[in-house]
């Protein structure tokens, strides 16, 4: 086998992942097993990114969405009552129009890849260390962006902690 | 190789292609997908995300379900940022960071780092929100939050 | 100063206006006395002011007659002035009018004393001074129209004084109405004058129809003379107009006195003064004027002789003089006729006022039946009452003979000089010498002589006609009312309350001074202010003041003289015989069958009035009737149809724009409220909603560019 053919095993087994994780978060009854196949789903992207020459960004989506946003969502998927009472209809009505329109959406997209024609690069990714490329652009280049960053999860946890507060008397 | 297939069933003259020029250059789509490691096959995947997120968002009923669906749309774009990013990246040549003479521009790998950190700080403002109303009205279904209908 | 008050002339006719005006408004504020005050003193000014315009025209400070204009309608070349023309005959009949007028203000202070409309009284017969000035003094026929209308007017209010009883009410319409004829000729004649050319002016009229050369043809001249002489037979009660007058007394005395005896009766003899040179240019005119009034002068006098009503008597013969004037004009002795309209109004102004006093002392009383012996009861009373009735009836040396003598001089010379039927007039005047004698003797012998039999028990027919009054007032209130307020018991004066027919003995008395005063001022003017144009002393001089040229001088004719004397010396013979003396003779003779039926048909009033009621009015009212039955059914028939007509359409269009015009505006609103069913839903309120239809969107672009 050839570099090209496991890159291909790999990224099939990658979009296993990914496809078939997305399918149960959207169609699994239990929340709680729709959350874990997000999980899965969000492991599969990971592998993607690993694919594309982006570890970094591989290792922060597992940390991050996997580690953190996952954990917050099946928390609060515990804090909530009715997750273990399996509700008898869980799809709205609106199954077969968002079907359709999804499945258009898809089939134009798929559409417009079909018939463009991809002119990229043939040379070599001019690879180098990828922490260090981040490092450096988010340091350097994009500071601003990045401290803006910052101060929107600062705000974002201040708003989720007070929205999720209890009515204190003292309010 | 079947790339090439369909770049040259791309580049024939003439707008619009016959029924069997489309099925063949179906085909070739298809067969790139097992022959070939390119951007089609990741923009692919990463439309199939989008459009599967959207279909969640739209048909479940519990308010945390939809908001695990806009995950998936999110990570769908992601996706398309860093695949951007692999096969058309800028060449940057004496970067100061580096001793390599040309390195990729990781400009989407920003972007997509970006992203994630605006979805967890949505996730978690969003699930603040959801609780807060779950208190009230002691139901995650999002049909009983229409006050804003006419 | 040379015509200064010629200059000034029209105030005479404003003073008595700004009395008018000034009681009018202002007459529940002032008392009585001041409304009188106001009222006599103006009339004093108006009689210093003709006094000294009279002088004026002596002394000759104003040579000719005068005129003065003051534009008031100027509509393209007809122009309508305010103007006074002022020659002799005016000046004289102004004099006499201030006169008459002033003295009666005078005696209806003492008259019209306690009763409640004292101050309208006044104000009324402060009008009437003016438009009488007014006719006196103007010189344009429409102004002359427009103050003639307004003596009218007065008249018709001043009869109607007493308003309440119903036989003023009748008498108040009929003297309107009649003269109200009259005038419509008066009209036509000035529409034909001015239509074809002829001067609307007196003072140019006798230069257009004078002697010379003739401008329009006889017949037209003839028919203007005729339609105007209309006016005068309205106005001055002459036949076949003659019916108002006698029930025009039902006004009070001093309105009888000054209307309807010296004054606006005159004023239709005025009016032939001043168209005289239209009068005498025709031939036919001339007779049909002169025919008239001998006519009604003799009908007139028959009938006066069996009235038994003081004033009533004074009506007719008042009817009678002007029928003698117009006579006097008629055979064109225009002097004698102006002579005898200023003797006339100062003596039958003196009888009238005598005649009031009278009926004052008797307590409103006016039949003779009841008077009796106020001779020695009222002394001032009648001596000027006698005077008067002398002057009347022609009796040397009184005025009232020169001017009748001149008169019966100028028919007897008319008659010379043209013979045949016009002798017609020469005897009919004479006889009515006669019976003026005879009449004024029998009402001098039943009201002053012998014993008042006011007290006595009332005769018969004096109680007939008493209760045939009554009720007819009772059954005028009733069907005004729905029932009788007590008749004519209720109606006389306040004073009056005490008045018990028979019951209680009053005996007359002398009336107070305002009515004494005036008596004797009148009395003197009435029985010598005639020396002026007596022969031999002042005729030549008096002929040429006023004739200016009309007419013929006539000479002095003793034969007329004599004739006349004799007839007024035989009538008051044989009224001595018949009511002096009341021998048995006439006294049976008055019982015979012929005699009776004469005294019927007289009494009747030769039953024209009958006859006009009859035929005349029962006509008109039901010609009234029957356009009112058409206007009612014909005309408003049209007018509701058309009424309804519009209702109708008013309910298609009301139908219309419900159901169309709104409808289209609803069609609009529905249109959006469907519109909204359908578009409301959208806004689901639900986010998944939102999505769906965003990923429509998204995907209906991208094909639609994807095809087009």
């Amino acid at each position: 086998m050839s570099a090209d053919t496991i890159i291909i095993i790999y990224w099939w087994l990658f979009t296993a992942a990914v496809v078939l994780g997305a399918v149960g978060t959207v169609s699994l009854r239990s929340l709680y097993h729709a959350a874990l196949s997000l999980v899965v789903c969000l492991g599969g992207v990971a592998g993607y990114y690993v694919l594309l020459n982006a570890e970094f960004l591989a290792a922060a989506q597992i940390i991050i969405y996997i580690g953190a946003i996952m954990v917050l969502v099946i928390s609060a998927i515990l804090v909530s009552e009715n997750v273990m009472g399996r509700q008898i209809v869980m799809v709205n009505r609106l199954v077969w129009p968002a079907l359709v329109a999804s499945g258009a959406l898809f089939c134009i997209m798929v559409y417009a890849n079909m018939r463009t024609v991809y002119a990229f690069n043939p040379e070599g990714p001019w690879l180098d260390s990828n922490v260090r490329q981040i490092g450096w652009s988010l340091m350097a280049t994009y500071t601003l962006p990045f401290e803006v960053a910052s101060l929107l999860l600062f705000m974002a946890m201040m708003g989720a902690i007070i929205i999720s507060r209890r009515d204190k008397p003292g309010d | 190789m079947t790339e090439h297939i369909m770049m040259a069933l791309l580049l024939q003259e003439g707008a619009s292609l016959t029924f069997g020029q489309t099925m063949s250059l179906l085909g070739a789509f298809v067969a790139t997908f097992f022959t070939e490691f390119g951007p089609r096959q990741f923009f692919t995947i990463g439309a199939l995300l989008f459009c599967i997120g959207w279909y969640g968002v739209l048909v479940r009923r519990n308010a945390i379900a939809v908001l695990m669906a806009t995950e998936l749309m999110l990570n769908g774009v992601n996706i398309l940022f860093v695949a951007f990013n692999r096969w058309w990246g800028l060449k940057i040549t004496r970067a100061a960071f580096t001793s390599a003479e040309q390195v990729l521009s990781p400009v989407g790998q920003i972007f997509a780092i970006f992203i994630i950190i605006v979805a967890a700080a949505e996730a978690a403002v969003g699930l603040a929100i959801i609780i807060a109303i779950y208190r009230q009205i002691r139901s995650a279904k999002i049909e009983d939050v229409s006050g804003m209908k006419w | 100063m040379t015509g200064w008050m010629h200059n000034w002339a029209w105030l005479i006719p404003s003073l008595p206006l700004i009395s008018f005006i000034v009681i009018i408004f202002f007459g529940y504020k002032i008392k009585d006395r001041a409304s009188h005050l106001l009222a006599t003193w103006m009339m004093m000014f108006t009689i210093a002011g003709a006094a000294l315009m009279l002088l004026e025209k002596f002394t000759g400070a104003v040579t000719g007659p005068f005129i003065q204009a003051v534009p008031w309608v100027s509509v393209g070349d007809l122009i309508i002035p305010f103007t006074t023309f002022i020659d002799n005959p005016a000046a004289i009949t102004l004099l006499m009018v201030s006169i008459t007028a002033g003295m009666i203000h005078l005696f209806s202070q003492g008259y019209m004393k306690g009763d409640v409309r004292y101050s309208r009284f006044f104000a009324l017969i402060s009008l009437f001074s003016f438009s009488m000035f007014g006719v006196v003094l103007t010189d344009h026929f429409i102004s002359f129209l427009i103050f003639w209308e307004i003596m009218g007017f007065c008249s018709y209010a001043l009869i109607g004084f007493y308003i309440e009883k119903r036989s003023a009410q009748l008498a108040m319409k009929k003297a309107f109405i009649v003269t109200r004829i009259g005038d419509v000729g008066m009209i036509l004649g000035i529409i034909l004058m001015y239509y074809v050319g002829a001067p609307l002016r007196f003072s140019e009229m006798a230069a257009y129809f004078g002697h010379g050369e003739p401008h329009l043809s006889q017949i037209v001249v003839t028919a203007i003379g005729l339609l105007l002489f209309c006016g005068a037979v309205g106005k001055s009660a002459q036949f076949p107009l003659h019916v108002w007058l006698p029930d025009a007394m039902e006004g009070p005395t001093p309105v009888s006195a000054l209307i309807h005896a010296a004054t606006m009766v005159s004023a239709g003899v005025y009016l032939v003064v001043r168209i005289f040179p239209i009068v005498q240019a025709s031939v036919v005119t001339l007779t049909v004027v002169a025919a008239i009034g001998a006519f009604t002068a003799l009908i007139t006098a028959l009938v006066g002789l069996v009235m038994n009503d003081i004033k009533k008597v004074l009506a007719y013969s008042t009817m009678s003089q002007l029928g003698y004037m117009f006579l006097a004009l008629g055979v064109a002795g225009y002097t004698a006729g102006v002579f005898h309209l200023i003797n006339h109004a100062f003596f039958k102004a003196c009888l009238f006022l005598g005649s009031g006093s009278v009926i004052l002392g008797c307590h409103h009383q006016q039949d003779m039946r009841r008077m009796g012996g106020l001779a020695k009861l009222m002394p001032i009373t009648f001596v000027t009452f006698l005077i008067a009735s002398l002057s009347l009836m022609g009796i040397p040396p009184f005025s009232g003979f020169w001017s009748k003598d001149e008169i019966l001089g100028s028919a007897f010379a008319w008659a010379t000089e043209y013979g045949g039927a016009y002798w017609l007039l020469f005897i009919a005047g004479e006889l009515v010498a006669f019976l003026t004698a005879a009449y004024m003797t029998r009402l001098l012998i039943l009201t002053f002589s012998g014993k008042y039999r006011g007290n006595d028990e009332p005769s018969e027919d004096f109680i007939e006609d008493e209760a045939k009054l009554q009720v007819e007032q009772e059954n005028w209130e009733i069907k005004k009312y729905d029932r009788s307020l007590g008749g004519l018991k209720t109606l006389y004066h306040e004073d009056e309350e005490h008045e018990d027919h028979g019951a209680h003995e009053h005996k007359p008395q002398e009336s107070p001074w305002v009515v004494t005063a005036a008596l004797i001022v009148l009395a003197l003017f009435g029985g010598f202010f005639g020396l002026v144009g007596a022969v031999p002393i002042g005729i030549t001089w008096w002929q040429g003041f006023i004739a200016f040229g009309h007419g013929h001088h006539a000479e002095v004719n003793w034969l007329v003289m004599g004739i006349s004397t004799a007839m007024a010396l035989g009538g008051v013979f044989v009224a001595y015989l018949i009511w002096g003396a009341k021998f048995a003779v006439f006294s049976r003779l008055y019982r015979t069958r012929p005699v009776r039926s004469l005294q019927n048909v007289l009494a009747n009033r030769y039953y024209i009035d009958h006859f006009y009621d009859g035929v005349i009015i029962r006509n008109f009212t039901r010609l009234s009737k029957a356009l009112w039955a058409f206007d009612i059914w014909v005309v408003d028939l049209i007018v509701n149809a058309f009424g309804a007509g519009t209702k109708m359409f008013s309910y298609a269009y009301a139908w219309f724009d419900l159901w169309v015009v709104d409808g289209l505006v609803n069609l609009a609103g529905y249109m959006w409220l469907g519109a909204k069913r359908c578009i409301r839903p959208l806004q689901s309120g639900y986010l998944q909603h939102y999505m769906l239809v965003l990923i429509i969107a998204a995907v209906l672009f991208w094909v639609v560019r994807y095809i087009f």
